[in-house]
């Protein structure tokens, strides 16, 4: 049709407007469609030749498939207002699906429309045509249809989620309640497994199998603890006591009620300087002490303390301190012993070896005297009256004086011998070559002999200058004695090295002893040989012993009657 | 006889051990001017001139004393103790006579200004010759301040 005023080809026009538009015509009760745009046809894949003409509703009928489909029925309630209204009316979105020609596979196909039904009026004012415009909104409809779906599947799934807490709020408190109970190690209640057999419950299982494993642990931990615990606790000889690093008390055992005689709350929270005499108090001891362990690791005391009825006992104390994994000190342990008896014992030890200090020296003393007097005055009466006795009488007086002599020795190597037990060792390193010829040189100026001495190299040793001359003077003159009455006297000294010890020997050729009685060569008073034989008090090898004793080392005798004998003393290398 | 000058005091209990320190000393003609008392209550009583020596001065000091130590009453030790405390009598020479040379109260003696010590040995003899050395020291050698 072409536009005479114009010239302006409308229907081409109208065709290619961009637009999806249908021109319909009443036609009561159906709608003839009689023009189209070209987007509208593409829109619902239809030819202009196959719909121009039909009517509206036999060209797009509904999706049989869809039960809901109710585009039909919308459209024709909107045209019909159009109709009765004469005016525009603007439809809600549509689900209208088209139909797929049978070349696509036939069928429908999900469409959304948002349609637009205006009406053209004619000179009369009558509704001459309906323009029907839509817009093709399946995209977005789809679009917005998933996200409903998918925003609605997660608020269901939410409100099922929310619906499983509330209702197993109950449970899920119960397992914070058995939860809050491990944190104090009470692992005794178990959490209910419920029929469910929900993500709770497996939960709970692994919960109660974790609870039952720290439970034996927890056991067997407590049993080690209370074992300690009881150990220490039921320790009465010992006062054991835990201080904070300010000497505070914060725990004891059983033993400070013994041994101090305080009950526990009565020294809970105090210093352990109430211990303490009030001189060792004010000296500041205590603090001096707890410095020291800090500064050593421990700190050692004796001295008297304060039990609580206010008598005295000798404590031993140990202090020790306890540090944290940063090696801070955070206390201290502190081990008490009363020691008072052992105190004692060693008081009355001292005043005993006191005593018997004196007596030596009263010995010495006393018994000298009436000696002296008995050679003085033997002395006297062989000066003055000497002629006027025969040779018995002066034989007799001569034994008076042997034997003043004799027991004068015996006093002096006896009170010799007791003094050694308290002499300190002063040990120098010794020149052992340098010493044996000093005495031997000494004992020349008083001993007469014809022996040959041969020293050989000798190791030096380590010990008290004064008393290792005196042990070799002893076994040089014992030598020197023994081996007087042979021909050629020959007596040899020498050492050897043996681990850790030298080892001296002095050999001699003379009387020799017999071994059955080697027993009783290093006695007190204890000789082998009369007085007729050889002289002696019976006391030098007694020295010797106790000398080498008291350096740590030894001596041992070989010999043979008549053959010689030979002494070796050991000496420790250090 | 108390007021002739003393050369020597001997203060000594022991009679024995007395009579044998005075033979020694007579044998060397050291005893011919010799005081023998019986303990130490005596010896100060004889230096200060007191008791029953209260007719002696105590300027009148001997040459020497011997003093034994162990003696009953007052001992060697407080006679020396008092004798060196007293301007005096601190310089009158004094010899302590001992029976050992381990006895303790040497170390005092010294501390308290002993001039020697002689310990007495038992053999007669070695007495003999000890005395005798001391009296020839301390009474011709020495020479005495005045």
């Amino acid at each position: 049709m072409e536009n005479i005023k114009t010239g302006i080809d409308f229907q081409t026009l109208f065709e290619a407007a961009p637009g999806l538009f249908l021109v319909l015509k009443p036609n009561t009760p159906d709608f003839t469609i009689v023009a189209v745009s070209e987007a509208y046809l593409q829109a619902t894949k239809t030819k202009r030749k196959d719909i121009i003409g039909h009517g509206l509703f036999e060209i797009f009928p509904d999706n049989p498939d869809d039960i809901n489909a109710d585009g039909v029925s919308n459209l024709k309630k909107s045209l019909d207002s159009v109709l009765a209204n004469k005016k525009m009316h603007k439809m809600a979105i549509q689900k209208y699906d088209i139909q797929r020609p049978q070349s696509e596979g036939g069928g429908f196909e999900e469409r959304h429309w948002s349609p637009l039904n205006s009406p053209v009026l004619n000179k009369k004012n009558e509704v001459e045509y309906i323009i029907h415009r839509v817009e093709d909104i399946t995209e977005f409809a789809v679009m917005k249809q998933k996200a409903k779906e998918e925003t609605d599947a997660t608020r269901i799934e939410l409100d099922k989620k929310s619906l499983f807490i509330k209702n197993n709020q109950e449970r899920i408190n119960g397992i914070l309640d058995v939860l809050l109970k491990y944190t104090v190690m009470d692992f005794s209640e178990k959490i209910p497994i419920t029929v469910n057999a929900d993500e709770l419950d497996a939960i709970a299982v692994g919960l109660n199998t974790l609870s039952e494993e720290l439970q034996s642990h927890t056991l067997l931990l407590k049993e080690s603890e209370e074992r300690y615990h009881n150990m220490v606790e039921e320790v009465e000889d010992y006062a054991i006591l835990l201080l904070d690093k300010n000497g505070f008390i914060q725990n004891w055992n059983k033993g400070v009620k013994k041994i101090k005689g305080y009950d526990i709350d009565e020294i809970l929270g105090k210093n352990f300087n109430m211990f303490y005499p009030s001189e060792a108090r004010e000296s500041k001891l205590p603090e001096k002490l707890l410095e020291k362990a800090v500064r050593k690791g421990k700190a050692i005391e004796e001295g008297w303390r304060i039990k609580k009825d206010g008598t005295f006992f000798w404590a031993y104390v140990v202090l020790t301190a306890l540090h944290d994994e940063k090696n801070n000190v955070i206390g201290f342990s502190k081990v008490t012993r009363d020691l008072t008896l052992l105190k004692e014992a060693e008081d009355k030890l001292i005043a005993v070896n006191k005593e018997l200090e004196a007596f030596s020296y009263s010995v010495s003393h006393d018994l000298r005297a009436p000696l002296r007097a008995i050679d003085g005055y033997a002395k006297i009466l062989e000066e003055d009256y000497g002629k006027m006795l025969d040779g018995e009488g002066n034989r007799l007086l001569e034994t008076v004086q042997f034997n003043a002599k004799k027991m004068g020795n015996l006093i002096d190597d006896l009170l010799a011998f007791s003094r050694l037990g308290k002499k300190e060792l002063t040990k120098t390193d010794l020149n052992m070559n340098e010493l044996v010829e000093g005495a031997l040189y000494e004992l020349n100026k008083s001993v007469k002999h014809q022996a040959k001495v041969e020293i050989k190299h000798l190791h030096p040793a380590k010990g008290d200058y004064g008393l290792i001359n005196q042990v070799v003077v002893n076994l040089l003159s014992n030598a020197l004695k023994y081996s007087s009455k042979v021909k050629e006297p020959l007596i040899e000294i020498g050492s050897e090295k043996k681990g850790d010890k030298i080892i001296y020997s002095v050999k001699d050729n003379g009387a020799g002893f017999d071994m059955r009685y080697v027993n009783k060569l290093f006695g007190v008073f204890q000789r082998l040989h009369t007085m007729d034989e050889f002289e002696g008090t019976g006391v030098g090898l007694a020295i010797v012993q106790r000398i080498l004793a008291k350096h740590g080392g030894d001596v041992s005798a070989e010999g043979e009657k008549n053959k010689g004998a030979i002494f070796k003393f050991s000496l420790p290398l250090k | 006889m108390e007021n002739v000058e003393v050369e020597v005091l001997l203060v000594e209990d022991n009679p024995s051990d007395a009579e044998l320190t005075i033979r020694a000393l007579k044998k060397n003609n050291l005893a011919n001017k010799l005081h023998h008392v019986k303990d130490g209550d005596e010896a100060l009583d004889y230096v200060f001139g007191q008791g029953k020596y209260a007719n002696r001065t105590v300027e009148n000091a001997p040459k020497v004393i011997l003093l034994d130590l162990k003696m009953p009453k007052v001992n060697g030790i407080e006679v020396l103790r008092v004798l060196k405390a007293d301007l005096r009598t601190k310089k009158i020479p004094i010899v302590i006579l001992t029976s050992s040379k381990e006895d303790p109260d040497i170390q005092t003696c010294y501390q308290l200004g002993v001039n020697s010590y002689v310990v007495k040995p038992v053999n007669f003899e070695s007495f003999l010759k000890a005395v005798s050395d001391l009296g020839m020291y301390w009474l011709l050698i020495n020479q005495a301040p005045k």
